[in-house]
């Protein structure tokens, strides 16, 4: 079983690695769209999700309420790992 | 004077460059406009004419993007060649509305829209348009040169005269860039990706629906929607409940598949539609060497005729999660490399062929995210700014919304053989009220 914080490490090292940012300008409570989060980059975070911890957001029980920033995404994919 | 153009620091064109020119070619050949865009840039005040010429004489006088044309080297690959002259103010056009009737200030903006530059060499013009207590900076820049976000960041350099912010533009070179004549064997596996999606992305027969054909393509119309904030609150608040976060680009598309396909069935020409839509792929890096020539590719999606708004969101985000999944912007950029070895005058003929058969409903974009930051210019405060593009002959239909400080603008583009002002009109209200209210 994957750990949050595994999961929360992952997602910000993508991002990193996408957008060009620092690590450490990710802030994992900031919504993706105050951190110049477009939707491109955030379907190019679903693909790696999905390729990374097999899930798929589009068909998931993942709400838009969990798809707002690195901590609730981590919170929301873990979850859905829980109940497989 | 700078040296312009030394063989090392030569910008070869990309392929989407390529298709940019050949696009301008073939629209110029079409309707007399070749393949550029306007930004309309509304201050609250009316800065005086030597204040705006003698800042754009300053700036540009001794700049490497005022003209420029292609040229093709020994080994076909095309680059660009920046021609050094000395800014002139005829293309820098000051004109005054004594009417306070708003429906002259329209029809000035959209004249300028659809106003070709000097010679086939300028790539940059301005306006200023002044009405009332108001002012409007019109910056028409052509699409070989500038794509839209690019000439909103290098407008901003421009009128920023505190200097604090941006680099002289005076400063600017145009990026180098090599020939990139290597890896063929990865262009052609792209190519054949786009032609496989291309195949499954047409609707059948590569026929879409679509504005009837045409004999002439009579005038440039644009239909220009403004939203309140209010409004813009309301998108964003329909955005994340019908179609989720960040999803806004997909609602609005999905809004304006849905009002589209109701105007082709009245129309007679129902069907499904394939829809091209730009998308930006600077990403947050978006450094001064970064401004020129096009940094965009293209996903393109397949609605189908008779579906509902819920249906056209769901469909829109699976096309877009799937496109991005099989790469399809790398592919298209990595493909059109390919097309450079096609001069862009019998590349535009192909793509001639090729829009024949109307394979596209309307074309689409959506700017959420600004590049142009000033909030004064000249000591007016910028109240907002727009883009107003010259759509294709093909599909002669244009969506394109843009988000500037709180608020959504739409923009609609057709000509007027294809497409009746009034129709054009009714269209973008349509549009705004299914954002809204669908």
């Amino acid at each position: 079983m994957v750990s949050r914080e595994t999961i929360r490490e992952k997602l910000i090292e993508q991002l990193s690695e996408t957008t060009g940012m620092d690590k450490g300008e990710i802030t994992e409570e900031a919504p993706f769209h105050e951190i110049g989060i477009d939707s491109l980059i955030l379907v190019e975070l679903f693909v790696f999700i999905e390729k990374e911890f097999k899930v798929d957001l589009m068909n998931s029980a993942i709400s838009h309420e969990n798809i707002q920033s690195v901590a609730t995404l981590a919170a929301g994919i873990e979850e859905t790992l829980k109940n497989r | 004077m700078r040296r312009l153009n030394r063989k090392s620091q030569r910008h070869y064109l990309s392929g989407i460059d390529w298709v940019m020119t050949a696009l301008d070619g073939f629209n110029k050949k079409k309707t007399g406009i070749g393949n550029h865009s306007q930004i309309v840039l509304e201050l609250a005040g009316c800065p005086d004419q030597t204040s705006f010429t003698n800042r754009l004489e300053s700036v540009l006088s001794d700049c490497v993007f005022y003209k420029g044309k292609s040229k093709r080297a020994w080994h076909l690959a095309p680059y660009w060649r920046p021609i050094q002259k000395p800014f002139s103010k005829t293309d820098a056009h000051v004109e005054d509305i004594s009417s306070e009737n708003e429906t002259e200030l329209e029809r000035v903006i959209e004249e300028r829209a659809r106003t070709p530059f000097r010679d086939t060499c300028t790539m940059i013009a301005f306006d200023l348009i002044r009405f009332a207590d108001r002012s409007f900076i019109l910056f028409r820049f052509d699409h070989r040169l500038l794509d839209a976000r690019g000439a909103e960041r290098l407008l901003e350099m421009i009128l920023d005269d505190t200097g604090q912010n941006n680099p002289h533009p005076s400063t600017l070179e145009l990026p180098a860039n090599d020939a990139r004549l290597y890896d063929w064997r990865n262009r052609f596996l792209s190519g054949r990706t786009i032609n496989r999606f291309l195949r499954a992305v047409y609707p059948e027969g590569r026929k879409a629906a679509c504005l009837k054909e045409s004999g002439s393509a009579g005038v440039l119309t644009h239909a220009r929607v403004r939203f309140t904030e209010e409004e813009t609150r309301r998108f964003d608040s329909n955005t994340l409940k019908k179609a989720g976060y960040l999803m806004g680009g997909i609602y609005l598309l999905s809004s304006a598949a849905t009002v589209f396909d109701a105007f082709f069935t009245g129309k007679g020409t129902p069907g499904d539609m394939a829809v091209p839509v730009n998308m930006d792929t600077r990403g947050r890096k978006f450094t001064a060497g970064r401004i020129f020539f096009n940094r965009i590719s293209f996903l393109i999606f397949h609605l189908k005729h008779g579906s509902e708004k819920t249906e056209n969101i769901r469909s829109a985000k699976h096309q877009f999660v799937e496109q991005i999944k099989q790469k399809i912007p790398d592919h298209f950029k990595n493909a059109t490399l390919l097309m450079r070895i096609a001069p862009a005058g019998i590349l535009g003929f192909f793509m001639g062929k090729t829009m024949k058969r109307h394979p596209y409903a309307f074309s689409f974009s959506y700017i959420p995210e600004q590049a142009f930051h000033l909030e004064k210019v000249f000591g007016f405060e910028t109240a907002d700014l727009c883009h107003m593009p010259v759509v294709p002959f093909e599909p002669g239909i244009g969506v394109y919304f843009t988000r500037f400080n709180d608020r959504l603008n739409l923009v609609m583009s057709g000509y007027s053989g294809k497409i009746k002002k009034e129709d054009l009109i009714s269209l973008a209200g349509a549009v705004k009220k299914e954002v809204l209210y669908g």
